[in-house]
């Protein structure tokens, strides 16, 4: 137990506190001293939670370095939701009952765009067959990269979407209810967009648009957390619909861990 | 048998076998099918004449789930031992479903604007089955995505495989949700709500595009075949 909590906190240099801290903005002097250090192999003498604890640190290090395009994707959601809230026009009643709709649709368009690119440049710079090599499994490594992006792209999405709620009029009730919807979802949502990532890895060009035949698998958590408005709305229980989109969004994650692994593996021996 | 099956010279010679007698059975089952189908079979005392498409619409939508499951089938096999047939069957019976699909979507839509007055409903079934639509699609461009079909069959194959799910949605979405589109009407548990002489052109229907489906794919996989030749010989040269 004590060796465990020695070296959570000294035996790797602990600068994750610097990035919750830090600005988007001032990234750039960070992501300097955040620049990826060959991946120490210990094979010997760590237990499982101690590798987890490696690799997700390691993700949202990989992650950070890429994040001139998270900012552009965040830009992305907020510009298009901007330009829905205008073409709706200013009927309040419209703008209140279609946003939840607008902002998941928006939700899954920015992640399916963005996270195929990010693992093509993770794959460019070898950082994919670092993965192959290491003595852990794959599916960890991929569920590491799930939770970073949940952190690093999810979390500020949400946020960006109460923010720009504002635009559509929406009650705060409503508000809560679908963010909630969208971070319960959203582990699943980026599982789907690391799946399509991987399975079009060494696809020759116009990747971007082919990872979007990723897009059917992502309608269940769409229908789930569009009738959980309907029902909040309507005034009614909301749990049923609520539970189903928790374990639609689990059981995409489960699902694109293990292809996911199994198409890495594919697409290493090339 | 495994690896006999992975000999082109052996699919060859069993497929000159087959291929003749499928023919004449899609020939003999269509001509029977469409004859009692629209000539001698009584209408519907609701639907009328309109209730003939049915014979066209429901026999493609069988096929339609049934070829993804067989595509789901080969693209097993295409993961788990590498076989080169099933490579070569999945990838040559992926059109052949999305056309079974794109039949049944738009006869369900010609039926549908007398019954319900409307082309297109926002219904569990249609939509489940659009999606399925979009899998065929989704499979065939990422195949066609890779400058390597080896490399291209792999990741699509995963695909399939993630895309199976969508069966039993499809199967139970006329169940599990309350939908505009009728339930089964054939089940294995109780005696079918069809008259016999509206059932027998069903199943030669049926049995009529299955047997264009298997012609069709013999076809199209002795085309793979000798392309994946061409391609090999290319390489070599």
């Amino acid at each position: 137990m004590f060796q465990h909590l020695k070296r959570f906190f000294y035996d790797v240099p602990n600068k994750l506190e610097d990035i919750w801290i830090a600005p988007l903005s001032a990234g750039g002097v960070i992501a300097r001293n955040f620049a990826p250090k060959p991946f120490r192999h210990r094979v010997s003498s760590s237990t499982m939670s101690g590798y987890r604890h490696n690799l997700l640190r390691r993700e949202i290090r990989n992650l950070y370095l890429y994040q001139g395009t998270l900012l552009a994707t965040l830009s992305f959601f907020a510009l298009a939701l901007f330009c829905m809230a205008l073409g709706l026009g200013p009927e309040e009643k419209i703008l209140r009952q279609s946003a939840p709709a607008i902002l998941w649709v928006l939700a899954i368009l920015t992640t399916l765009f963005s996270v195929p690119p990010l693992l093509k440049q993770e794959a460019h710079e070898g950082l994919l067959d670092e993965i192959l090599l290491h003595p852990l499994l794959p599916a960890f490594h991929i569920l590491s990269k799930i939770e970073a992006i949940c952190l690093l792209l999810g979390l500020p999405l949400i946020l960006l979407g109460v923010l720009m709620s504002l635009l559509f009029a929406m009650p705060l009730e409503d508000v809560m209810m679908v963010s909630s919807t969208l971070l319960v979802g959203f582990p699943g949502l980026s599982a789907l967009g690391i799946l399509g990532g991987i399975l079009t890895l060494h696809a020759r060009g116009g990747g971007l648009l082919i990872a979007l035949l990723i897009l059917p698998f992502t309608l269940p958590l769409l229908l789930f957390s569009l009738s959980v408005m309907e029902m909040t709305r309507l005034g009614l229980d909301s749990f049923a619909p609520f539970c189903l989109l928790i374990s639609t969004s689990l059981f995409l994650v489960i699902l694109s861990i293990g292809i996911g692994s199994w198409a890495l593996r594919c697409s290493g021996e090339g | 048998m495994k690896h006999q099956w992975a000999r082109p010279s052996f699919f060859f010679k069993t497929t000159n076998r087959l291929l003749p007698i499928s023919f004449i059975f899609t020939g003999l089952l269509f001509i029977a099918g469409l004859y009692t189908g629209l000539v001698t079979s009584p209408s519907d005392y609701q639907q009328g004449d309109a209730m003939r498409i049915m014979y066209v619409h429901v026999p493609a939508s069988w096929m339609a789930i049934f070829v993804y499951a067989f595509l789901g089938l080969m693209s097993l096999f295409v993961l788990v031992w590498r076989h080169p047939l099933a490579e070569v069957l999945a990838i040559s019976s992926a059109p052949l479903g999305a056309l079974f699909t794109a039949l049944s979507l738009l006869t369900g839509a010609l039926w549908g604007k007398p019954m319900w007055g409307a082309y297109w409903v926002w219904d569990a079934r249609l939509t489940s089955v659009l999606i399925l639509l979009f899998l065929y699609g989704g499979y065939l461009a990422l195949y066609k995505a890779y400058s390597h079909p080896q490399q291209g069959i792999r990741a699509a194959s995963l695909l399939a495989l993630v895309g199976v799910i969508n069966l039993p949605i499809i199967k139970g979405s006329v169940e599990w949700w309350n939908t505009l589109h009728q339930p089964a009407s054939l089940t294995k548990l109780s005696s079918s709500s069809i008259h016999p002489s509206m059932l027998l052109p069903l199943f030669l229907m049926a049995g009529a595009y299955f047997f264009y489906f298997v012609c069709v794919l013999i076809l199209r996989a002795r085309t793979e075949v000798n392309r994946r030749k061409l391609f090999i010989w290319e390489a070599m040269a």
